[in-house]
């Protein structure tokens, strides 16, 4: 429903141009920023410590490297993460969330403070219905080429389909194209079901690719910073863009709640299913998930 | 306070001398309309009148031999003896100088109102002199003239409304013939909802508000459309590059002057030069506004006389079968003025007011159908007693109701993956009395005070919502609820609006003036993009959004110079405002099931110096104005998530330090005159990215202060011309070309500056201008 907003505010700009110029941006201060989340999927678990920097930095930006980090849960459960490399801190163990439980994460920085995020519960993801190909010469279009797809000449068509209840609303989804993720922050597929009871996804694959597609419920508060995060970059300088602003996350520093801490730790129930263009679709109840 | 009572019981008394009566009404001419505003004057006396919206005017005077005179700009002055034995009926007809400007060059002695009267900080533009001014593709638009004034400001080129000293745009009381409008844009912002045609006049209030208005905290845009001609039929319109227009008018009863009639119609085209593509993606497309204009009156008898106006308009656009959606306002307006005696009059209204819009998805599974509707009742009851041309007194009640429908969705096929959803109706009714005294104490001092007391009651059926006590707003601190059935009333609010204004003249060409108002304003445009869109909701006050009450001083020197030829101002103001909605950072106004928790409380400044030089009459006529403002708003609270940039002061998204602007317009010959317009003025503030962040693999740009910056500096010349055609009496056509060029010098002015993440992860600014380049039109106007 979003979209179509979108959709309207960017037609009225046919008379508009666009040009690039170069501003004398204000420096904020150096932010840290908290980049993770636990899911009920059995694996080592990761998040990534970084710091915000100058508008004009090229590359990536400054990493954490010498937190202390872990995982906790509202059943005392204590994960600790250690530092891989590059800002990146990973659970020791293979580990996985449990449905009803509430998860968050703390990062003890070397001068001491500590940053935490709100608990996040974990909401029982509803299954994926199907994940199925077909030949994009034997599709029997009813009203043109499947939706989001640019008609094609060759390939398959891939669809994923999951029915909703309307018993919980916000869900993100991850689509991997033979282990590579097809849908980066401009395509971010995060729905709250206000709206809608059933959604489907589809791509074009070719024949052998590997098809993962993962759905996850998510709390609320992690859809508007999805869809915040989005819409900051997508309609900034729109006339009908809101002024710009950061996305409302989950972490705070500890004693100073004035302090902004940047990004967001969530916790998710996992549901998976895996495809070979060209093959039957696994049924996503076939795929274990939690750890033993 | 008691002394107050005295004073104006005094006041009172001193009108009530015994008098004859002279009264009567002045026309014009050639069409036999009412011209209100006229000034009468009886040389040698310290007094005078002013014809009001029926172009009746009535003095008192004591037996003797008078000089009555007459003055409405664009007519030749009226001067003629008048013996009073009695009580006298003087009807007077005015002739239109508008072909013969040159010969009234200097001779013509313009009116002195802006010295003279108590009113202050109010604009009147008469619709030919806005037609002087070059026009955005050649559409002859009435709000973008007004920008023109000192102490309008608007975002930028394309939005919609329009910013005067500070207040938003909802904080506008846009009255199209008394009937509310709540969104005056066509296209998104290019153009007007008003057929220039159809309206004779617009007034602006940006301070000063009379006692008769209300419900609005900042201005009154008054238009008031024409009546259609009592000498015979005739028609006006235009062909133009964008759309087109017709009007005609004629008299009902020609020989009794029973009354008028007039229509009008406006049309764009776009869609038609769409169809015509060979791309089904491009011809499938619809893009057009239209609007209709109807206007009538009737005398009933020499007391009783009927008017109706109404008015229909809507924008609609389809991109083929993907979605369309369309918006508009309908108002409807029946008035009774009835005339009691010489001295007393009334005008009953009933006024009806809807704006609602409509978008959607014909088919498939993402189909479904988004209304959105609010319907306006009011019911004004209006008097005028005139006790003396020192004494006038204006008093009524206006029952104003208010039904907001924002958001009917449902599925319009069983194809649609699309659930039916209804946000909450809601209602109020706002009762409102006033009353109001002008005076004139003496030659140098005229005042005129009054008081507003306005109510309102937000009625049920709703939900209310409470709070956890020292939390934020958030669905999640919802503690408990209480249930308000229809009809019960769920919050009440009153307050009193006292107006206050006082002249006094140095000598017969300047005076100074201060005037005071209190306004409050009890419902509210919910909307945080930069621009006003047609798809922002109405909210009424309620338990979690208090009513905003805005305070405005202002004190201004007036000044004419050359036998009126020249109107000198100044005016400093201060504008404080209470209990102002803001928005969170983010906030989700469309779809938020609990509107409060999107929105935040805060207050607002504005002050400034206005000045302005305008030239009325000759062969050159225009302005020069300069505005020195500043507005700000402050959102503070104890808690975190309820404050905008940590509680400090910051600019609004209007706030313009500086602005000039100089509008001329000259006549080369009697076929040939050209005009041009020229603005420059301050950027507009914006929030700038000040860092850049990874999250998930991607940058994006940090934010911490809003409106911290701003954008370049804007301006931009337009230029205009217009080719009479031959004249020729006899003929009853009459004709000319209208040439027009916007932005001459193809400036760039941004709308907006923001910095994006480009896919290599660099970050890159950008500039957006809404008309980077020069907009050429012509247009054929005719008249018969």
């Amino acid at each position: 429903m979003r979209a179509f907003f979108i959709i309207i505010a960017a037609s009225i700009l046919f008379t508009s141009c666009e040009d690039k110029i170069e501003v004398d941006h204000v420096e904020g201060s150096v932010k840290y920023v908290v980049d993770g989340r636990i899911t009920t999927e059995c694996g080592k678990h990761v998040v990534t410590l970084s710091t915000s920097d100058k508008v004009e930095s090229i590359g990536q930006t400054p990493r954490v490297v010498d937190a202390t980090v872990s995982i906790n849960s509202d059943k005392g459960e204590v994960m600790n993460l250690i530092h891989i490399g590059n800002g990146v801190y990973e659970t020791m163990d293979d580990v996985s969330a449990v449905i009803g439980n509430s998860y968050w994460v703390e990062v003890i920085l070397s001068n001491g403070s500590v940053l935490k995020s709100v608990p996040e519960k974990v909401i029982a993801v509803n299954p994926i219905d199907s994940v199925y190909s077909i030949p994009v010469d034997e599709y029997t279009f009813v009203n043109g080429p499947p939706r989001e797809i640019d008609d094609a000449d060759s390939g398959y068509y891939v669809f994923v389909e999951s029915e909703f209840d309307f018993v919980y609303d916000s869900y993100k989804w991850h689509s991997y194209l033979n282990d590579s993720l097809l849908n980066g922050p401009e395509q971010i597929l995060v729905t709250d079901l206000l709206f809608l009871n059933e959604v489907d996804f589809n791509f074009l694959g070719q024949e052998g690719d590997t098809v993962v597609f993962e759905q996850l419920t998510i709390s609320d508060r992690y859809d508007a910073y999805n869809f915040n995060l989005f819409i900051t970059e997508e309609d900034a300088g729109s006339p009908f863009g809101t002024p710009p602003a950061l996305p409302d996350g989950n972490m705070f520093k500890e004693g100073d709640e004035d302090e902004i801490v940047l990004g967001y730790f969530y916790a998710s129930d996992i549901a998976k299913a895996t495809l070979v263009v060209g093959e039957a679709g696994k049924k996503p109840t076939d795929i274990v998930l939690t750890c033993p | 306070m008691k002394s107050l009572v005295i004073i104006f019981c005094c006041i009172v008394q001193l009108g009530w001398a015994q008098v004859y009566t002279v009264k009567g009404k002045v026309t014009d001419a050639s069409t036999g309309e009412a011209l209100p505003y006229a000034t009468v004057k009886i040389e040698g006396q310290p007094i005078g009148s002013t014809t009001g919206f029926d172009g009746k005017y009535s003095v008192k005077l004591k037996e003797g031999v008078y000089s009555i005179k007459v003055e409405a700009f664009g007519f030749a002055p009226f001067a003629e003896e008048l013996t009073v034995t009695g009580d006298v009926v003087k009807d007077i007809q005015l002739t239109e100088t508008i072909n013969e400007l040159e010969e009234v060059v200097i001779t013509g002695e313009a009116p002195d109102k802006n010295v003279s009267a108590v009113e202050m900080s109010v604009e009147t533009l008469e619709i030919e002199e806005i037609k002087k001014m070059p026009a955005f593709l050649g559409e002859v638009d009435v709000i973008k003239s007004i920008q023109l004034l000192p102490g309008v400001t608007t975002v930028g080129e394309g939005a919609s409304g329009f910013n005067v000293r500070g207040g938003n745009q909802d904080q506008n009381l846009v009255l199209l013939d008394d009937a509310p409008i709540y969104s005056s844009s066509h296209l998104f912002g290019f153009f007007s909802i008003f057929n220039s045609d159809a309206v004779k006049e617009i007034k602006l209030y940006k301070g000063g508000i009379p006692a008769e208005y209300g419900g609005r905290l900042s201005s009154v845009l008054d238009i008031t459309t024409a009546e259609g001609d009592r000498e015979g039929v005739h028609g006006k319109g235009g062909i133009g590059v964008v759309s087109s227009r017709f009007t005609i008018g004629g008299p009902i009863n020609k020989e009794k002057k029973k009354g008028t009639w007039q229509i009008g119609a406006r049309r764009s085209y776009a869609d038609v030069f769409l169809g015509l593509s060979s791309d089904t993606t491009i011809s499938e497309n619809v893009a057009y506004f239209y609007d209709l204009n109807a206007k009538g009156s009737y005398k009933l008898n020499d007391n009783n006389k009927l008017f109706f106006s109404g008015y229909y308009g809507r924008d609609v656009f389809a991109f083929g079968k993907d979605f369309g959606f369309d918006w508009g306002n309908a108002t409807a307006t029946t008035r009774w003025a009835h005339t009691f005696n010489d001295s007393l009059f009334s005008d009953v209204s009933l006024i009806y007011s809807r704006y609602s819009y409509k978008l959607g998805v014909p088919e498939g599974e993402n189909a479904f159908d988004w209304r959105s509707i609010i319907d306006n009742f009011n019911l004004h009851a209006d008097f005028k007693w005139i006790k003396s041309e020192k004494s006038k007194v204006k008093f009524g009640i206006q029952m104003d109701s208010y039904f907001f429908n924002p958001a009917i969705i449902t599925s319009p096929n069983n194809e649609s993956l699309v659930a039916a959803f209804n946000r909450p109706k809601e209602r109020a009714i706002q009762p409102n009395f006033y009353g109001s005294h002008e005076y004139k104490l003496n030659d140098k001092i005229s005042m005129e005070y009054g008081v507003r007391y306005s109510t309102f009651f937000k009625m049920g059926k709703e939900t209310v919502y409470q709070y956890k006590t020292g939390s934020a707003k958030y669905d999640s601190t919802i503690v408990d609820s209480t249930q308000f059935s229809s009809g019960e009333i769920v919050k009440a609010y009153h307050g009193l609006e006292p107006r206050f204004g006082i002249k006094y003249s140095l000598d017969s060409v300047s005076s100074i003036k201060f005037s005071y108002n209190r306004t409050k304003q009890y419902i509210h445009l919910i909307s945080n993009t930069t621009g006003a869109i047609p798809f922002d909701v109405w909210k009424s006050s309620g338990e979690h959004i208090q009513p905003a009450t805005a305070d405005q001083i202002a004190v201004g020197y007036f000044r004419n110079m050359n036998k009126n030829m020249y109107e000198f101002s100044g005016e400093v103001y201060y504008k404080n405002i209470t209990d102002l909605v803001d928005y969170k950072d983010n906030a989700d106004l469309i779809l938020a099931p609990n509107i409060e928790t999107e929105l935040l409380t805060g207050k607002g400044r504005a002050y400034g110096l206005e000045l302005m030089l305008r030239k009325k009459k000759g062969k050159t006529s225009g302005w020069l104005s300069y505005t020195l403002a500043k507005t700000e708003r402050q959102v503070d609270s104890d808690i975190k998530a309820e404050r905008i940039n940590e509680g400090e002061w910051y600019n609004a998204s209007y706030d313009k330090r500086h602005d000039i602007t100089l509008v001329m317009a000259y006549e080369i010959s009697k076929r040939w005159s050209v005009s041009a317009n020229f603005t420059y003025a301050q950027g507009r503030p914006i929030t700038l990215s000040d860092g850049v962040y990874e999250y998930n693999g991607y940058k994006y740009q940090t934010y911490s202060s809003r409106n911290s910056s701003r954008v370049p500096t804007y301006h931009r010349l337009d230029f205009g011309a217009t080719l009479q055609g031959k004249k020729n009496d006899l003929r009853k056509w009459k004709s000319n070309w209208v040439f027009s060029i916007y932005n001459v010098y193809r400036r760039r002015n941004a709308f907006s500056v923001y910095t994006k993440t480009e896919d290599d992860g660099r970050s890159q600014d950008y500039q957006l201008s809404i008309l980077g380049t020069m907009v050429p039109a012509v247009t054929y106007n005719f008249e018969f």
